[in-house]
């Protein structure tokens, strides 16, 4: 029993221990935290009406970020499942980091779906036996059983991965793979079910159809590869954990199909909407155009498709996908127009008009916005954390006594045995040429 | 499955209610020819003529003054009756017996009094009567599953000018406080959504 | 003095309503609702001045005792899992805190669903003219909150020929009925086949024998999924600590009904079920001047609602969606 507790106390210390600005980057995180945290205090206090929700719109920024966060935390299958079902090298050596950020949203998730119950001292209410979970027929409490079970499920993943490596060996395969199997459908299943939420209710015929899950799951698997692509740099810049190239590239490959899927899922939308011209579309209406004189969405519904569209653009030219720059711009605009499409224009629509047609907007008020900037940065915080620590188990550098270390046990499937770059790739981007020279020399 | 209620059962349920409530003179429903989808609940009805202050009309007033039959504009007495009611309401005399005003007449020569006023209507409108006598319409208090308490149909309807009934509406419901101080407060019409939601 | 007034409507001694309607007065709180009131302006200084009245209260609260709340009164199982006796102490204890909070005593009942009865409800829409009276009394019968303002029942006016509620207004003032429009108040269903009850995760709300869908209110968690799937808009929550008058409160309560709500909790009409199942008329019906409601057992033959539903044109609202609804609408 020692040596996990000792794996533990040692991983918080190294958590906490590094340079300048990764000190600077924890403790702002844990500012905004701080200040979300009194923030609830008083929306604890004074009851949710110091939100701008209302019996016409009930669900805003907290649900709307929920269901943006589980597509994060379901996108973690995006680097698993290459790496292990197409046996992708370069992938596989960064699944640690999809892990991570997959507990690391669908613990945002829970704290985003906690701070919007009306009870939330009552949330013992849905544990089976002692409270009364109303499964099989509550769509939600389906969502909190997958939705515990994948924050289970990837916990003992990446702390087993994480403390064999510490100790110089390797997860049991015969444990492992077969969980991480799992795993890749249960990512699935938490979007799908999520989506299931919203696509059942008759009284919302804006989320009445059966394309919500798609488009739930193909955004999803733009918008957390992009941040994946992002943190992969960063990681790759500050941590001393090298990140394949080849990675990347095989992301922003997903992210060129998927957004181009997520864009004609949301065409055919508009165009079933719009078409027909019944009754049923004015939450589309809303959306899209304005009805009776209120068009607070109309900008951002908008503003959305053009980043979606130009990101699609970028992922999907070569030319444009290897500027590094302008990759990562587009991984940028590709975030935000997902959160935008999926959280604004998804959730809010739904209740807009009322079942009875009352025509009522919602923008969120200072304290859903610092309650939800609190969230986020404890996700943040949380996957920074484990992704420094993480780093440096698996580059090497951190490791029990006595075990001599394996050095990047990956470093023989490394760029010099892939296949040689195409031409125009090295033209574009030299610095791949160099990296890999600087792989063969060590 | 439906009931015939006879006169027996109605006296039963008039000697007990008279016991038990005492504040509103109660008539018993008259029994009228039956259709047999239509068997009426238990029901008393709130007297009318309690409400009526100038009643017994040749009591009052009728024993020592003929009423005219000359169709005319009323100057002297009952200046506030008006009659509107049909395309031709005729006069006192086709509803009220003339020599007691208090009993009113049918065109078959039947006769009874205001807490019957329901058989007179009932010429004209049977529908309405069909329905009244099955609950169905009126206001009704008391229980759903005993007795009901009805009120003639003079009690809501003026039966001299039966004008549609207008009524001052209580507050309109609070608006969501997000939408307080929306640029757009007016309620829409609906030919405003016509316009916006078909192609 | 107008009907509302009266606490069980127009009772017996109908008359037509009086028809100046005098303006609601502003309404006095009592110390306690003034926390639950304050309504955040999305200002900074607020902010932080909330933030410092949240850490005092919660400081004071403590020191002065508030938090004595009983481990029973939190802790206490779903209702359907309460013995007699559970319920007679919890009964018991809820009466006091009323009594705490307001000053009044009030009296916590729990009439069950008479066997063999399902309940149903029937409005002419020929008759309705639209004047609100039953939101209001409903409003009153039912403790709801007056600040946030809760009403169970809302009124659409509607154009002739249009049934179509998206294109309702609600907001509508003055003398009723207008030329060329009618009237339909809308208020929860009862529905046979309730959205709302698939959808609770913790089956706070759920579809009685008699056909009343009830709300424990001390086991709901405030998620407000049943608010998202109700189809009728019928279902309401409580952003804030509900604020009553004292002297409006109504005293005979239902345990399941009526009774004073927490905030952060989902609440509804519940055919006053305090009054129908003991034989009386919900509140609603009683209000109406003009007769226009409805309400009785559908496994009786006899009652006015199967003769309603054999010989008028009756429907249901969004039928396409097989709630079932147990209100049906008729232009008699």
């Amino acid at each position: 029993m020692r040596k996990p507790i000792q794996f533990i106390i040692i991983l918080l210390k190294h958590a906490l221990t590094g340079s300048r600005m990764y000190f600077a980057w924890i403790s702002f995180l844990a500012l905004v935290f701080a200040i979300g945290v009194c923030a609830y205090v008083v929306q604890y206090r004074n009851g949710l009406v110091v939100t701008n929700m209302t019996d016409q719109v009930s669900w805003g920024a907290y649900i709307a970020n929920f269901t943006f966060l589980v597509g994060l935390a379901a996108a973690g299958v995006m680097v698993v499942i290459p790496a292990y079902l197409y046996k992708n090298k370069p992938l596989k050596k960064v699944v640690w980091i999809g892990e991570f950020l997959a507990i690391a949203a669908v613990l945002m998730c829970i704290m985003f779906v906690t701070v919007d119950l009306g009870h939330a001292d009552r949330m013992w209410h849905l544990i089976p036996f002692i409270g009364k979970l109303n499964w099989p027929m509550s769509i939600l409490s389906w969502d909190i059983i997958v939705l515990s079970g994948y924050l289970v499920i990837n916990v003992f993943l990446i702390t087993y991965a994480m403390y064999s490596k510490y100790h110089g060996g390797h997860p049991r395969k015969g444990l492992y793979v077969p969980i991480v199997f799992i795993s890749m459908f249960w990512a699935v299943s938490i979007h799908t079910v999520t989506a299931f939420l919203y696509d059942w209710l008759g009284a919302r015929p804006f989320w009445n159809s059966a394309l919500v899950p798609p488009r739930f799951l193909a955004s999803a698997f733009v918008a957390g590869p992009a941040f994946l692509v992002l943190s992969l740099q960063i990681i790759d810049k500050n941590s001393g954990f090298s990140v394949p190239k080849e990675a990347i590239n095989n992301l922003r490959r997903i992210m060129a199909v998927m957004m181009v899927v997520n864009l004609f899922f949301f065409s055919s939308e508009i165009f079933t909407e719009l078409y027909t011209g019944s009754g049923h579309a004015a939450s589309a209406i809303y959306l899209l155009g304005g009805l009776e004189g209120r068009h607070l969405l109309v900008p951002y519904i908008w503003s959305a498709v053009a980043l979606n569209i130009f990101a699609a653009f970028v992922f999907s030219i070569p030319k444009f996908a290897l500027n590094r720059t302008l990759l990562n711009v587009a991984c940028v605009a590709a975030f935000i127009g997902v959160w935008i499409e999926k959280g604004m224009g998804l959730v809010i629509p739904g209740f807009i008009p009322s079942p009875l047609g009352e025509m009522a907007e919602y923008q969120p008020s200072v304290i859903e916005g610092l309650v939800s900037a609190g969230i986020w940065a404890f996700g943040i915080l949380a996957f920074t954390l484990s992704v420094k620590v993480g780093a440096e188990i698996e580059r090497g550098s951190l490791h029990a006594e006595g075990v001599v270390s394996d050095l990047d046990e990956y470093a023989t499937d490394d760029e010099p045995h892939s296949s040689p770059p195409v031409a125009h790739d090295v033209a574009a981007t030299p610095q791949i040429a160099i990296a890999q020279s600087a792989e063969v020399s060590s | 499955m439906v009931r015939p209620y006879g006169r027996a059962a109605h006296l039963i349920l008039l000697l007990g209610f008279a016991l038990s409530l005492s504040a509103c003179r109660r008539v018993e429903a008259e029994a009228l020819p039956r259709q047999a989808a239509n068997d009426p609940p238990d029901f008393v009805v709130v007297s009318r003529t309690a409400e009526i202050p100038t009643y017994p009309c040749t009591e009052r007033c009728h024993s020592r003054r003929a009423p005219n039959p000359e169709p005319r504009e009323l100057t002297a007495y009952h200046t506030r009756v008006q009659l509107r009611h049909g395309p031709d309401p005729h006069f006192c005399d086709f509803c009220h017996v003339l020599e007691h005003p208090e009993t009113l007449h049918r065109v078959d020569g039947e006769t009874f009094g205001f807490d019957q006023a329901h058989r007179l209507c009932g010429q004209c409108h049977g529908d309405k009567l069909r329905d009244w006598m099955s609950g169905i319409h009126g206001l009704q208090t008391g229980t759903w599953n005993g007795v009901v308490t009805r009120r003639v149909c003079t009690a809501c309807h003026n039966p001299h000018a039966p004008d549609p009934i207008h009524l001052e509406s209580l507050p309109p419901p609070q608006r969501p406080r997000t939408e307080l101080g929306s640029p757009v407060d007016e309620p829409s019409s609906g030919e405003q959504n016509d316009a916006e939601v078909s192609p | 003095m107008s009907c509302c007034d009266q606490k069980n409507g127009c009772g017996e001694k109908h008359h037509l309503p009086v028809l100046e309607v005098e303006a609601e007065p502003e309404p006095e709180l009592s110390g306690i609702e003034v926390e639950g009131m304050e309504r955040l302006q999305s200002t900074r200084r607020d902010f932080l001045r909330q933030v410092g009245v949240a850490a005092g209260v919660t400081a004071a609260a403590s020191a002065t005792g508030c938090s004595s709340t009983t481990w029973e009164e939190y802790f206490h199982q779903h209702y359907k899992r309460l013995s007699d006796e559970d319920k007679a102490h919890l009964f018991a204890l809820l009466e006091q805190r009323t009594h705490e909070k307001y000053g009044v005593e009030v009296h916590i009942r729990d009439p069950q669903p008479i066997e063999g009865v399902e309940f149903a409800y029937a409005l002419n829409l020929s008759i309705c003219t639209g004047c609100r009276q039953c939101e209001y009394a409903c409003a009153k019968e039912n403790n709801t909150s007056l600040d946030p303002e809760m009403h169970y029942i809302r009124v659409l006016e509607l154009d002739k020929g249009t049934m179509d509620v998206d294109r309702s207004n609600h907001f509508y003032e003055g003398e009723v009925p207008k030329p060329d429009k009618y009237y339909m108040p809308v208020q929860c269903h009862h529905c046979a086949n309730p959205p709302c009850v698939d959808a609770c995760p913790v089956q706070a709300t759920w579809r009685e024998p008699d056909g009343i869908v009830v709300v424990d209110y001390d086991w709901c968690i405030g998620c407000r999924y049943c608010e998202a799937a109700c189809p009728y808009w019928a279902r309401r929550f409580n952003w804030a600590e509900p604020s009553i008058r004292p002297s409006d409160i109504n005293p005979e309560q239902g345990y399941l009904s009526n009774r004073i709500r927490p905030k952060g909790v989902m609440e509804k009409c519940t055919f006053c079920l305090h009054r129908t199942r003991v034989g009386r008329n919900p509140a609603c019906l009683e209000a109406c001047p003009v007769g226009a409601r409805k309400f009785g057992d559908l496994n009786n033959p006899n009652s006015e609602i199967r003769r309603i539903i054999a010989t008028k044109r009756v429907y249901i609202l969004k039928e396409e969606l097989g709630t079932l609804p147990r209100f049906f609408y008729f232009f008699g």
